[in-house]
């Protein structure tokens, strides 16, 4: 009876205090509170909202491979790539979509604006410049949600609401968007330093930044898609207002123009030359070369640390001969054809007959017939190796030698031993198989010749997310178009540029410039083609210059990389080469699918 | 008990010298447990007793003569007897006990066994005779009643209650079975009962003499129901349960989960893969719930358990609980249904050990099978053809594939034979040895299987890539009586398993893609072989990439102490505790290596092969290593109370308390290190009238960790009503025909508390997200920290609204059908908010209860028993039905109605209609654009559903069913003539449906063309111009995003049926047996899955893969040998 009767004492034990069993001390975690009171905490956060600017290394997959700047190899996978390019996409489709994921950067960036002031650890002046990233940081998603959809609905300061009912959503117009991004870069630039003092924070935004996006974003906004498209005009949202502009207004290049000074006048930023000796033109090469593979040059204005560029260095190596790499990351043949010769200064070809065949400028130099024996590849200095080259790569200018891996050249990376690559049929650069480089060039501007690849030493970018360059040549570009015509400066920063290339001035190379908006423009488009090729920026400006059905669609063409002697892989082909598919209704995504189902009213974009 | 013989001294034939020391070494040797149990030297046997029952005297000879004794018969222990023995002999003593028993003794291997007496039909029943009749009295007064009770052979019974009904008024019959009485005068009916038989009774009238012939009820003991803490008589089960001899479940397979296909009505299996070690998918009655954990609970001793740690010869029963009044008492646990297993507990004998020994070849049910070298060569060039105007491979180079005279260039290899065996092997070899005395009893188990991989593996000095499962089951459950009314059980299990393999999990899927010309094995230089540009030597994968060793242990630990208190102050009223500790971990190691091979760019000008090194490799083995584990504490408490009023109410009731703790060994996160907890409070009243009207209530009261302290109690109400109609007097005439007719109904609530991938579901999270870098060099990476769940505070619980209804009949005493029907419906499912618009910016969709699932089907379940002489047979049968409707998921509206997924089964597929091919350009011209990409001819044509003049994704439809199938069943039947046995079990599954896809159906979507071949079925059946009426479309060398879409040609039927299990089994006649001193031996051939009956062919229906790139499932031959001694 004894030993029942603890029994009973023990299990009646076991029945109290069942609330406090089911308790956990889930305060212990991390909570919102502490976050917002401790420095370190604090800056993670704000890290965390960092984290969202998409990396622009992977999205040359995405965006130069659908465009007319590259052409993958990869015909028989990365099925998303080829969908894109064949048209096969609609509002269903989910790949390349960033709607979402930028909306919770968006939601991030405002509580972090909303709840950093509870922060007693941080100094007020630390507090504004945080802000002020934060601020910067949500601007440049809702820029990124317009270049790709057009307008989308703005949360203003206003955090986000959970109950938010989904049918009296729709879309804000375009000039509230730009107005909104463009007045909050504005007042962040107030707040922001002018530099980054210290060296451990690198990477962080500065006043330069927010102004050049804000250059950037004015920029677009007075380019034709966004200034007045007739195939935009009116579609109205639910509230009764269009989303784009009904009518032309050149004003909005002179805004742009301002912006893009604003930039210049802070005579912080140069662009990169290097320190390295020999002779103009290596000196060139290395220069451009440098931008990319000198961490924080003094011409990055906002830079994105990655730390393994094995992404690239793999993708835009040759397979089969650089044991590490996949290849496959190949510009087009439009691309190569549009680097400027370099005695002349002038760009080659000026335009393509229907069957592929270029029209060359006669006053360039460049020949697309024959071979030069003994040809040394000027950016390379250190090991001598001479080859038979093309004519085609005969003379032309130094980012063309920085950025292009043509057939039958030596592989500069030398840790591994030389290398020359065939890419044509039995070449020791081709695959078997059916994804094979079909351009016969890949884009070596990505791998750092001074990197042991194949020992998987893949080199460090800060990568130009903005670089003086751009702003350059947005300046040059607004310039131009502004009412007031600004020739002399439209000249003097699309100079700047070509002057860092070796070459002369574009006045020199086409005296026939002068008074010549429309020349200025297509050389200008030709320019920054070259300079920022393979940026993620062409995608993106052929949309809003509204050029892309005529670059960018149709055939494709690529040197015969089926032939089996190198002096046959020389010719130009369409074999082999899937076309690329503009539709008028690609100018601007769609808006998704699953956005149209959780917002009933909110309006499509044109043709979709 | 050898030793116990040598010191008395007395001899001992050789041979049985020889067959005790067989016995001690295999006891030794297999399980490593000798128990020997204290035995009594006396000779002389003194028994004074009257009425006891035949166990309780022999428990006396027992230990007075030292010697174990066995009552052949449950009914024999109940048998009581008088004796008054002094001084006698062993056998002197048992003649006197037995004298006119209904049993026999005999001793055998050092028992007594005690066996019921052969029957005498033809009895003289003279006895009757000695009675001399009084005369009739019709005055109501006062009388005697006296007469004899008998059994069915005629002998009297002695023992037997004979009660006045509704007086206090009883006797007992004696030794003859006689018995006298003095009755009121108003008494009008005798009632008779005896424990073993039915109660009878009987209407006095005028008599003074009621004789009664006793019936015996032969199913007391076996009609005994285990249902959630308890057991209860099969007539008053008014809840939903379903059982089966946990023999059936005996298959040569290595897991319980495999062996419940078609056993039982309600419950669903589906076997997705057939390596060894892996588990089946099962629920009762179908899928519930789309929230998390929609499995049964499965109790083992009443403690939460892995299903398959149980060893099935361990198994005393397996019910499955399925409606609100059988799971109320499990609370929120048991929502899904339960699975309630008892294991075996020792009873008062000698030890008695059982052996099974087990050996079995398994081979594939379908091996898919690839295209050849020559079917590839000519689908790529069809391809290559179709995108680019000329043929890739010439007709010169396709001869060289196929003649094979250089296969360093030109490989021919056909993967699938070097990568898989016919067949392999299994074993298992159990054992147990139960007993015991009167205060302890022992049930001692162990057993070992092992079961190989079907893969062709090399196996080398350094590792070994094959596929080898090895388990081991230990158990051991003793209970110990401490006092009178007391039973304490111990019960201890360990399971500990090593599964080792090949470090690769993708090499059913490259063995399928990986076309027959990629690569050779080795050249025939000598030279590990890779094919260049990514692609892959799956005998490189199998055999040169490492080995993975998985080792499971679990512990299992259980401590029961019931305390009866009818012996102290209430009749009936039972205390129960239980503690049980349990552990599991799992160590996996992997030992990982690259070797060296080599691609090759053809011959250089001497002819030899020009090889190209593969770059990254790692010649030597390096080690990785994980750890999962867990550890359960479980303390449940109760206090049941049965009685019954007059025999004619019977009342039950149980409270019951109980709180479960988990941890995880090695939590992924902050969140998981703390401990997972339950808490609830049960409880239970039954009533029954006479045992036709029953009535049940059940309750319970719960707790949960995951709400806010406000909304973590909840409360779940069920109750049951039942009417044996059979057992109403006016059935009497019925009764012959149909013995139980029982109709019962049931309807409750059972809550749930789990959400999935959430815990604290009130609380607000903040959590790591990407970082980012900053810094000079790149060295400040700051990991982010985000808003991401906000918690939110009014969740509570998921609740089930369960309805039963059910008959159960019993035919001419042979044949027992089961029915029922049951409407559940789920609300409050906990789901995350889909239609929280994207611009909100959420990184965690917040948790709500507003899933709504309602589910509906039937199940019957049949059962045949009869045996004519030397042959027997019996047979059972069940079949459930079960559909499901997602009746809300907050999914948002789609654009149009038939694009909704709600009010159509869970998981219903969706899919484009196909309308054939397309055969020209000019079709494709003039019917509506497909937007998937560009279309040629040969491509699948699609029905344009809602006209708009264009094929897209909201053209898709429901079609075909979903991969839970909608109905299952088995059937089965075994027969045995004299000493042999056969039996055997269909199963099947019907309404159900999947999706083809993937490359090897597809055709080049993974990779390039080192990665595209198909199954044979797709590369001869493919479109073609010459092939327009094909089953497949064209095979286009890059992704052909308008074929590859899940459409109703991609759909196919996945039903199946399937000869479960089949058995022939022989017992050695008793002559034999005994002379090879086993109490029983059976010899037996049993194979499973042996034969499969589907419309689908490529592959085995029940695997689940798209593109049947799955170890298969296998069909099992064994021979066993089974013995007792």
């Amino acid at each position: 009876m004894k030993n029942i009767l603890k029994l009973l004492v023990i299990s009646c034990l076991s029945l109290s205090s069942c609330n406090e069993y089911l308790t956990h001390d889930v305060d212990q975690q991390l909570t919102f509170e502490k976050t917002f009171a401790r420095r370190e905490q604090t800056e993670r956060f704000l890290a965390g909202v960092y984290a969202y600017i998409p990396n622009d290394m992977i999205l040359l997959e995405n965006m130069t491979g659908n465009n007319d700047e590259g052409y993958f190899m990869w015909d028989s996978w990365s099925v998303k790539y080829l969908n894109h390019n064949s048209g096969a996409w609609n509002p269903t489709s989910t790949d390349y979509h960033i709607w979402d994921n930028m909306y919770r950067g968006i939601n991030q960036a405002t509580i972090f604006i909303e709840n950093v002031d509870r922060n007693e650890e941080v100094t007020e002046q630390s507090k504004k410049e945080m802000k002020a990233e934060a601020r910067f940081l949500r601007a440049y998603f809702y820029f990124l949600l317009i270049r790709q959809y057009g307008p989308v609905y703005l949360w203003g300061d206003k955090p986000s609401e959970l109950n938010i009912i989904p049918t009296e959503v729709d879309r804000h117009t375009l000039d509230e968007c730009v107005d909104f991004i463009s007045s909050e870069l504005r007042r962040a630039s107030e707040d922001l330093p002018l530099t980054i003092s210290d060296t451990r924070w690198y990477g962080r935004v500065t006043k330069g930044a927010a102004l050049s996006l804000n250059a950037r974003v004015l920029l677009y906004r007075a380019r034709p898609l966004f200034n007045g498209a007739n195939i935009y005009k009116g579609i109205q949202n639910k509230d009764g207002n269009f989303l784009f502009p009904q009518q032309y207004d050149a004003a909005k290049w002179a805004d742009a123009a301002v912006a893009a000074k604003a930039v210049i006048d802070l005579n912080t930023y140069n662009l990169h030359t290097t320190k390295k000796t020999g002779t103009d033109m290596y000196k060139a090469i290395q220069s451009y070369s440098e931008v990319l593979f000198e961490p924080w040059n003094e011409e990055i204005i906002l830079g994105q640390w990655v730390a393994s560029a094995d992404y690239v260095d793999r993708r835009a190596s040759p397979w089969g001969v650089v044991s590490t790499a996949y290849g496959g990351f190949s510009p087009s043949l439009r691309l190569v054809d549009t680097y400027p010769m370099a005695s002349s200064g002038r760009y080659p070809v000026t335009g393509y007959l229907t069957n592929g065949e270029p029209i060359i400028d006669p006053l360039s130099g460049y020949s697309e017939t024959g071979f030069t024996e003994n040809f040394r590849n000027p950016a390379d200095l250190t090991v001598t190796h001479t080859f038979k080259a093309h004519n085609s790569t005969v003379g032309r200018e130094a980012r063309f030698y920085a950025s292009i891996l043509f057939n039958g050249m030596y592989w500069i990376n030398t840790f591994k031993g030389s290398k020359q690559i065939f890419f044509q049929k039995g070449g020791n650069a081709q695959s078997t198989q059916s994804d094979y480089n079909k351009t016969g060039y890949l884009f070596r501007r990505l791998v750092n010749p001074a990197n042991d690849i194949e020992s998987s030493r893949w080199g460090k970018f800060s990568w130009p997310v903005i670089r003086l360059a751009e702003v350059y040549l947005n300046y040059a570009e607004a310039c131009n178009e502004q009412p007031n015509r600004d020739e002399a400066n439209a000249l003097l920063y699309i100079n700047k540029v070509r002057e860092r290339a070796g070459l002369n001035k574009i006045e020199e190379a086409y005296p026939e410039i002068i008074g010549n908006k429309e020349l200025f423009r297509t050389l200008l488009y030709k320019e920054r083609m070259i300079e920022l090729a393979f940026e993620n920026h062409r995608y993106w400006d052929i949309r809003t210059w509204m050029i892309a059905p005529e670059v960018s669609n149709g055939d494709r063409y690529g040197r015969n990389q089926d032939a089996t002697t190198y002096e046959n892989s020389w010719q130009r082909t369409k074999h082999y080469m899937l076309p690329i598919v503009f539709r008028t209704e690609h100018y601007l995504f769609p808006i998704q699918q699953a956005q149209l189902n959780e917002m009933k009213n909110l309006t499509q974009n044109y043709g979709w | 008990m050898v030793l116990l013989r040598k010191i008395k001294g007395e001899p001992m034939p050789p041979m049985y010298q020889l067959f005790l020391i067989m016995k001690l070494v295999v006891i030794l040797v297999f399980l490593n447990l000798a128990c020997v149990l204290g035995r009594g030297m006396g000779q002389q046997i003194t028994l004074k007793a009257k009425n006891i029952s035949l166990v309780e005297a022999m428990k006396s000879i027992k230990k007075q003569s030292g010697y174990s004794y066995f009552l052949n018969g449950k009914d024999l222990a109940n048998i009581k007897v008088s004796a008054f023995i002094e001084g006698q002999n062993l056998t002197a003593a048992l003649n006197i006990l037995l004298a006119d028993k209904p049993a026999q003794w005999v001793l055998e291997n050092e028992t007594i066994v005690i066996k019921s007496k052969p029957l005498v039909k033809n009895k003289d029943r003279n006895t009757r005779s000695s009675f001399v009749s009084p005369s009739p009295s019709t005055t109501l007064q006062q009388r005697t009643i006296s007469g004899k009770v008998i059994n069915s052979n005629g002998e009297g019974l002695s023992g037997v209650n004979v009660i006045v009904k509704d007086t206090p008024i009883a006797t007992v019959t004696n030794n003859e079975g006689i018995y006298s009485l003095i009755v009121p005068p108003h008494a009008t009916i005798l009632v008779f009962t005896n424990v073993g038989f039915k109660a009878q009774e009987k209407l006095i009238n005028n008599q003074i003499r009621v004789d009664v012939e006793m019936e015996e009820q032969i199913d007391a003991i076996d009609d005994v129901v285990v249902v959630g803490f308890g057991k209860q008589r099969q007539i008053s089960v008014i809840g939903s349960i379903s059982t089966v001899s946990p023999k059936k479940l005996d298959l040569p397979v290595g897991n319980l989960s495999t062996s419940l296909a078609g056993q039982m009505a309600g419950i669903v299996t589906a076997q997705r893969t057939g390596e060894p070690g892996a588990s089946s998918d099962f629920w009762v009655r179908g899928v519930t719930t789309f929230g998390a954990g929609n499995r049964p609970l499965v109790l083992v001793d009443g403690i939460e358990r892995p299903l398959d740690l149980v060893n099935p010869e361990d198994m005393e029963s397996i019910s499955i609980l399925k409606d609100a009044t059988a799971t109320a008492v499990y609370g929120v646990r048991g929502a899904n249904g339960v699975i309630l297993i008892t294991t075996k507990q020792g009873t008062i004998s000698k030890p008695v050990v059982t052996m099974r020994m087990e050996s079995g070849i398994l081979s594939p049910t379908v091996l898919p099978k690839m295209a050849n070298a020559e079917q590839f060569l000519n689908m790529f060039n069809d391809g290559y053809e179709s995108q680019f105007g000329d043929k890739f491979y010439s007709d010169e180079t396709i001869q060289k594939y196929i003649n094979g005279d250089d296969p360093d260039i030109y490989p021919n290899v056909n993967w699938t034979d070097v990568i898989f065996k016919e067949n392999s092997a299994n074993r298992r070899v159990t054992t147990n040895i139960s007993g015991g005395g009167e205060s302890i009893q022992y049930y001692v188990s162990g057993a070992y299987y092992q079961e190989d991989g079907i893969y062709k593996a090399t196996k080398t000095a350094k590792y070994n890539p094959e596929i080898k499962w090895d388990r081991y089951n230990f158990r051991a459950n003793v209970d110990m009586k401490l006092f009178k009314g007391n039973t304490v059980s111990v019960n201890l299990s360990n399971q500990f398993d090593i599964k080792n393999g090949p470090n690769n999990n993708t090499i059913w899927q490259y063995t399928f893609q990986v076309p027959h010309i990629v690569s050779p094995i080795h050249y025939t230089t000598g030279e590990l072989a890779l094919p260049g540009d990514g692609g892959v030597n799956p005998y490189e994968l199998l055999n040169e990439r490492g080995d993975i060793k998985r080792f499971t242990n679990n512990t299992q630990s259980l401590v029961n102490i019931t305390q009866d208190f009818s012996e102290y102050f209430l009749k009936g009223l039972q205390f129960n505790v239980k503690f049980s500790w349990d552990a599991a971990s799992i160590t996996t190691n992997t030992r990982s290596k690259i070797p060296m091979g080599y691609s090759n760019s053809g011959r250089n000008a001497d002819g030899e092969l020009i090889l190209i090194p593969r770059v990254t490799t790692q010649d030597y083995l390096t080690l990785s290593n994980s750890n999962t584990g867990e550890r359960v504490t479980y303390l449940e408490s109760s206090l049941t109370y049965n009685t019954d009023i007059a025999e004619k109410h019977r009342i039950g009731g149980l409270i019951l308390f109980n709180r479960r703790e988990r941890f995880d060994n090695f939590p992924s996160n902050l969140t998981n290190s703390f401990p997972y907890r339950n808490i609830g409070l049960a409880g239970r009243t039954t009533y029954s009238f006479k045992d036709r009207y029953f009535t049940e209530f059940n309750f319970g009261y719960n707790g949960s960790e995951n709400f806010a302290p406000d909304k973590r109690f909840g409360f779940f109400p069920s109750g049951a009503v039942g009417y044996v109609i059979s057992n109403e007097s006016f059935w009497e005439g019925l009764y012959p025909y149909i013995n139980i007719f029982k109709l019962k109904a049931s309807y409750g609530l059972i809550g749930n508390d789990q959400i999935r991938g959430r815990r604290f579901a009130y609380n607000s999270e903040m959590t790591s997200s990407t970082g980012y870098t900053f810094g000079q060099g790149g060295d400040r990476t700051l990991t982010g920290i985000s808003v991401g769940y906000q918690g939110n505070p009014n969740v509570s619980w998921e609740t089930a609204y369960k309805t039963n209804f059910g008959v159960e009949i019993e035919l001419f005493k042979s044949l027992n059908i089961k029915a029922d029907y049951f409407d559940e419906m789920r609300k409050g499912i906990f789901i995350q908010r889909l239609n929280v618009p994207g611009i909100v910016g959420l990184t965690v969709d917040p948790f709500i209860n507003m899933g709504e699932l309602s589910n509906k089907g039937f199940e019957v379940a049949a059962e045949f028993n009869k045996s004519y002489g030397n042959f027997w047979l019996s047979g059972r049968g069940n079949f459930t039905y079960n559909r499901n409707r997602l009746v809300y998921d907050d999914t948002p509206e789609p654009l149009f109605e038939y694009l909704s997924t709600q009010n159509k089964p869970l998981y219903q597929q969706f899919g484009l209609v196909a309308d054939g091919f397309f055969q020209s350009q000019e079709e494709i011209d003039a019917n509506p654009k497909q937007m998937f990409g560009t279309v040629r001819p040969g491509d699948i044509k699609y029905r344009d559903i809602n006209g708009d003049g264009q094929v897209d994704n909201n053209d898709q439809i429901a079609m075909g069913r979903t991969h839970v199938p909608e109905i299952s069943y088995g059937a089965g039947l075994s027969m045995g003539m004299k000493n042999f046995d056969v039996s055997f079990l269909l199963q099947g599954v019907d309404n159900v449906s999947y999706f083809m896809g993937g490359s090897s159906i597809y055709g080049f979507t993974g990779g390039s063309a080192l990665t595209g071949n198909v199954h044979e079925d797709v590369a001869l059946n493919r479109w073609t111009p010459e092939n327009p009426d094909a089953k497949y479309p064209r095979i286009s060398i890059s992704p052909n995003s308008n074929n590859n879409r899940n459409s109703s040609l991609r759909q196919y039927d996945s039903r199946y049926l399937r000869l479960k299990n089949a058995e022939i089994g022989y017992t050695l006649p008793e002559s034999i047996s005994k002379r090879l001193f086993f109490d029983k031996c059976r010899v037996y051939v049993q194979g499973v899955n042996l034969l499969t009956f589907s419309p689908f062919k490529l592959w085995d229906p029940e695997i689940i893969e798209s593109q049947g790139a799955q170890y298969p499932n296998v069909k099992t031959v064994s021979l066993g040998l089974n013995m007792k001694f």
